[in-house]
């Protein structure tokens, strides 16, 4: 035991060293820094926690020394698993055009957020909340002082992660749009109020079970000796999948109220490449089942309807035809038949992620979400101008008005799906022909994405320095 | 995507830590007949893993209709069941989620003080906790305990997502 209260010591120094060197470095946004002084804090806890293991003095001794000090060193490497996006986030990785907005928008999530951003070498986007999984473990270690380290400290720390090969991919990155989904879930509990519903079907678990059985005379015999584990573990993974996709299904449906159908073309375009659209995994329904229950949203809310019958100018003719062709190619996807069918120990919990549909809508619905949700009123008003902006290679930051020499401020969702409406606008209906067609679309692309970002940088430093209607002159 | 693993890990680290806790606080009892302060916490977080349990008994008996998706109980509910058959201490025709709630009854009259009853006849127990009960409780946390502690450091080794389901095995911990 000695040996291990050692190594675990030895463990907690280099975790110490490594979180302080971390604080000196350069940052987009004060939050990384804050959570590592968070992590630094429980590991000098967990190291006092140790030497106090150590001590031959200790008063009450401890009656189960061993596992106490196999514990703490498990809460030291999850501590270290935890320092990953701090280590991830610096200002060389990540720019503070993408970190800042996205942070001033969790915050009107709500004002206890703070967000971390970083690339992983992974094809995929991710989040997770990092706060309370740390209280739930210092609460495991050290009774009745949990929550003394989390007072006055924020409520929640977004860990928001993009995929390190697409770069400062921005349109690419309203996919956020999802992780942002999963952090309003966190906030306002949607998916946690619909998973206390009774949502799985038994009959389909018992089915399940039948199908997995082998037919003939031994299927008696196993259902005597083993039916009741066999519908447990069935039970289980039910659950265990329902919880899963229901939590996706939420993500996506906040994702169309965070940026509009922006989040949907995000989604659109990696998704059916990275996932099969009619067979669900582990972690994710059916890609189809999100493309449809996306697309719906997007109509509820009349996104569809940004552009009138009768476009009066050329622009708005553009806008109108950008989004009406990739809504009816989408609608063409979601719409077809299934390739494929459903492996059979995937449908109880599919079915019960499709049950939960119209609950998690209800819930949605019930949400403030005025400080922070994009809107098809918002798009209608901003997103024409914004586009002609982008029409002559000109960053789409403000809306320009007749008779003031400064343009009016806009909202990060309505620049995305500017940029993305260009960006479709743009982009030919049909393969390259040729890799060197393929290189020029994608410097294209990276062109509008680069106009996009400085249009976000632009306008949040706007919003920090406050131009007042004297400075906007007329 | 949502990644559940640093949120699964500290789940598990937090029971394994309550379990052992709640080892030393009942030993800390049977030997002193009080409680610390921190011990007491330890024997409520146990208590709160039985109501786990127990609302998981609820969803495996109910034959038909349909559930909530519970995960976190039906998990304590397989663990309790891979515990309790390692030791072989349900009496005949007890369920999981009877022992469960036998296990909660001992852990609520520990915390309001009821001192350990010398001999387990009736009168006896009325008066206190019966030995008998306090043992089969002090077995039971002790296996859970030696679970989670395994199963803590298995989630520690294992670094894929998904490691969760794979610890989930329930055919190969259940059929025996």
């Amino acid at each position: 035991m000695k040996y291990l209260i050692d190594s675990s010591i030895q463990m907690g120094l280099a975790l110490q060293h490594t979180l302080e060197q971390l604080r000196m470095e350069e940052f987009p946004s004060d939050s990384p820094r804050v959570f590592g002084d968070l992590l630094l804090s429980l590991t000098n806890h967990i190291l006092d926690r140790l030497l106090d293991l150590a001590s031959e003095e200790r008063e009450p001794p401890p009656v189960i020394p061993q596992a106490e000090a196999a514990l703490l060193a498990r809460s030291l490497a999850q501590i270290a698993h935890s320092a990953r996006p701090v280590a991830g986030s610096n200002s060389d990785f990540v720019p503070w055009a993408m970190v800042h907005p996205v942070e001033m928008l969790c915050r009107e999530i709500s004002p206890e957020s703070r967000v971390i951003i970083f690339p992983r070498w992974t094809y995929n986007y991710g989040y997770y909340e990092a706060i309370a999984p740390l209280k739930r473990l210092m609460d495991g270690i050290a009774t009745g002082t949990g929550e003394d380290f989390f007072k006055g400290r924020p409520q929640y720390y977004a860990v928001l992660s993009f995929p390190a090969v697409e770069g400062y991919h921005i349109l690419q990155n309203a996919a956020w749009g999802h992780e942002i989904g999963h952090h309003a879930d966190t906030v306002f509990s949607v998916s946690e109020r619909v998973m206390r519903e009774p949502l799985i079907d038994q009959g389909d678990i018992d089915l399940e079970i039948a199908d997995l059985l082998p037919a003939g005379p031994d299927r008696e015999q196993i259902l005597r000796s083993s039916g009741e584990v066999l519908r447990l573990q069935a039970m289980e993974k039910a659950a265990w999948l329902t919880r899963r996709w229901v939590r996706e299904l939420v993500a996506d449906i906040f994702s169309i109220h965070v940026f509009g159908p922006a989040s949907l073309f995000a989604f659109a375009s990696i998704v059916p490449v990275m996932h099969s659209l009619d067979q669900p995994d582990l972690e994710y329904p059916p890609a189809r089942l999100r493309l449809q229950t996306m697309l719906r949203e997007v109509r509820e809310l009349e996104y569809d309807h940004i552009v009138d019958e009768e476009p009066t100018t050329e622009t708005q003719q553009s806008v109108r035809s950008a989004l009406a062709s990739e809504l009816a190619r989408l609608q063409a996807l979601a719409d077809q038949e299934p390739s494929e069918q459903v492996k059979p120990e995937y449908l109880p919990a599919l079915k019960a992620s499709q049950a939960a549909i119209p609950l998690i809508k209800e819930c949605i619905a019930e949400v403030p979400k005025e400080r922070w949700a994009c809107s098809a009123g918002l798009l209608r008003r901003d997103v024409f101008g914004l586009f002609e902006r982008l029409e002559h290679d000109v960053p789409p930051c403000e809306v320009e008005e007749v008779g003031k020499l400064v343009g009016r401020q806009t909202r990060l969702a309505a620049i995305i799906n500017a940029g993305w409406l260009y960006q479709l606008a743009q982009r030919p209906r049909t393969p390259p022909q040729s890799l060197a067609e393929a290189v020029q679309r994608r410097d294209r692309a990276r062109q509008i994405n680069g106009l996009t970002l400085k249009a976000i940088e632009l306008s949040e430093i706007r919003r920090q320095l406050g131009v007042t209607e004297a400075i906007r002159g007329s | 995507m949502s990644d559940n693993e640093i949120t699964n890990r500290s789940e598990l680290l937090y029971y394994a830590s309550a379990t052992t806790g709640a080892v030393a606080a009942l030993a800390e009892y049977r030997d002193t007949g009080s409680l610390s302060p921190d011990a007491q916490v330890r024997l409520r977080q146990c208590l709160e893993l039985m109501q786990r349990i127990l609302r998981a008994q609820g969803l495996v008996d109910t034959r038909s209709g349909r559930i909530a998706a519970d995960f976190g109980s039906i998990h304590a509910y397989r663990y309790m069941r891979e515990a309790l058959d390692s030791l072989d201490i349900l009496a005949p025709g007890e369920s999981i989620g009877e022992a469960a709630s036998n296990f909660a009854a001992t852990i609520e009259s520990v915390l309001d003080g009821i001192p350990l009853a010398d001999v387990d006849t009736e009168e006896d127990t009325a008066a206190g906790i019966g030995r008998e009960d306090y043992t089969r409780l002090e077995r039971a946390i002790k296996a859970l305990a030696s679970l989670y502690h395994k199963r803590t450091a298995e989630s520690t080794a294992a670094s894929d997502p998904a490691n969760l389901m794979q610890l989930s095995e329930p055919c190969l911990l259940l059929a025996r």
